[in-house]
């Protein structure tokens, strides 16, 4: 491990190597016992490490408790977003959600952008629609057509 | 099903790898427990928000620094493991990755920044402090720490968050983001940077320089 590499990582997961990737762990020691250098980068970081170690929000003694409490009853399953969805549908929402909260604060402005707004919320609801299974039986689960047996063998057709 | 018997069944089936299964407690890993939970399983389903629902609080509190946040949050994303069981393929990520990943999204969703959090709720100080000056400056310190950040962009704040309070691997966390290692590792350092600009004490006149140079 050179220098280079070491402040990169340095930079990058701080001065505690047990946060390291462990494939450079080994050499991150090595260097440490040789390098003054080296050693004094590994005190700035601990330093930053140390402040960074000020920040633990409190949480609120009874947050678990009541919202264990609220997932008691539960909704119907099979009802929502299929698992393999959720890496690229967590955007869109936020960006409907952003879109129609932008649009929430400029009421005044001409009726339009409703327009636009409802037919972006039909899109994202036509979008998560695709993980509805199981309305009352006889519904194509459209993401097990998709996505069976695995995103990665559909990929392979 | 046992934990042996399951990973036969997955291997016949998909002809793959061994799938990734995180070993919990003697109640069950969490991959097996979500396999009952998508039959229904009730009880599954408690275990798993209790073995989770701490962390994924604590990781949504950072994310938000609003507690009101992150118990809305917490709750829609357990609600999504409810309703989305039926589909879980033990195939993709670990459960914890998986999870985590909803959480970030909802919290990256919200979109939406929080005043700095008020002094009484900074934190009580880690260490006994003999007086109340030491005490307050304490306070201080996480203050500030707090709102540097909640300054960061959303995605370098997820990164850290996941890193280094979290301590979920590298791969983990570039799973949760949907980055590459590399990717982290650039947000991490830029994070690490803009956070040493606003933290660290400065020459009078070098806190711009500093902060500018972190935020490139």
């Amino acid at each position: 491990m050179n220098r280079q590499q070491f402040e990169h990582l340095l930079e990058a997961y701080g001065a505690d190597l047990q946060r390291w990737p462990a494939a450079h762990r080994q050499a991150a020691r090595a260097l440490i016992a040789e390098d003054d250098t080296a050693r004094a980068a590994q005190a700035a970081a601990a330093r930053l490490d140390a402040l960074l170690d000020r920040f633990a929000p409190p949480a609120p003694s009874d947050a678990g408790a009541r919202i264990a409490a609220s997932l008691a009853a539960l909704p119907p399953q099979g009802v929502g977003v299929a698992p393999e969805l959720e890496s690229w549908l967590g955007p869109i929402a936020g960006w409907a959600a952003t879109l129609a909260d932008l649009w929430w604060e400029l009421r005044a402005v001409p009726r339009i952008p409703s327009i636009v707004a409802v037919l972006l919320c039909g899109l994202v609801v036509g979008f998560a629609s695709l993980g509805l299974t199981h309305l009352g039986g006889g519904h194509v689960d459209l993401s097990a057509l998709l996505f069976e047996p695995t995103p990665s063998d559909w990929l392979q057709l | 099903m046992t934990l042996s018997g399951y990973r036969r069944l997955r291997s016949g089936a998909w002809g793959g790898a061994e799938p990734r299964v995180e070993a919990a407690s003697e109640e069950g890993a969490d991959e097996i427990l979500m396999l009952r939970v998508g039959q229904g399983d009730q009880p599954a389903y408690q275990l798993l928000v209790r073995r989770h629902l701490p962390r994924s609080l604590a990781l949504a509190r950072r994310m938000t620094a609003s507690a009101s946040d992150a118990e809305e949050i917490a709750q829609e994303a357990f609600l999504r493991v409810w309703t989305s069981a039926p589909r879980w393929r033990v195939e993709g990520a670990a459960f914890r990755t998986w999870l985590y990943r909803i959480v970030v999204n909802l919290c990256l969703d919200r979109g939406r920044r929080k005043p700095f959090m008020p002094l009484e709720d900074a934190g009580d100080p880690s260490d006994p402090a003999p007086d109340a000056l030491t005490v307050l400056e304490q306070q201080e310190t996480a203050r500030r720490v707090a709102a540097a950040v909640e300054a960061l962009p959303d995605r370098q704040r997820a990164a850290l968050v996941l890193s280094y309070y979290e301590g979920l691997s590298n791969a983990d966390a570039a799973v949760v983001l949907g980055v590459s290692v590399s990717g982290l590792e650039a947000l991490l350092v830029r994070a690490r940077r803009a956070l040493r600009g606003r933290l660290e004490e400065r020459p009078h006149g070098s806190h711009a320089a500093a902060a500018k140079e972190s935020e490139a």
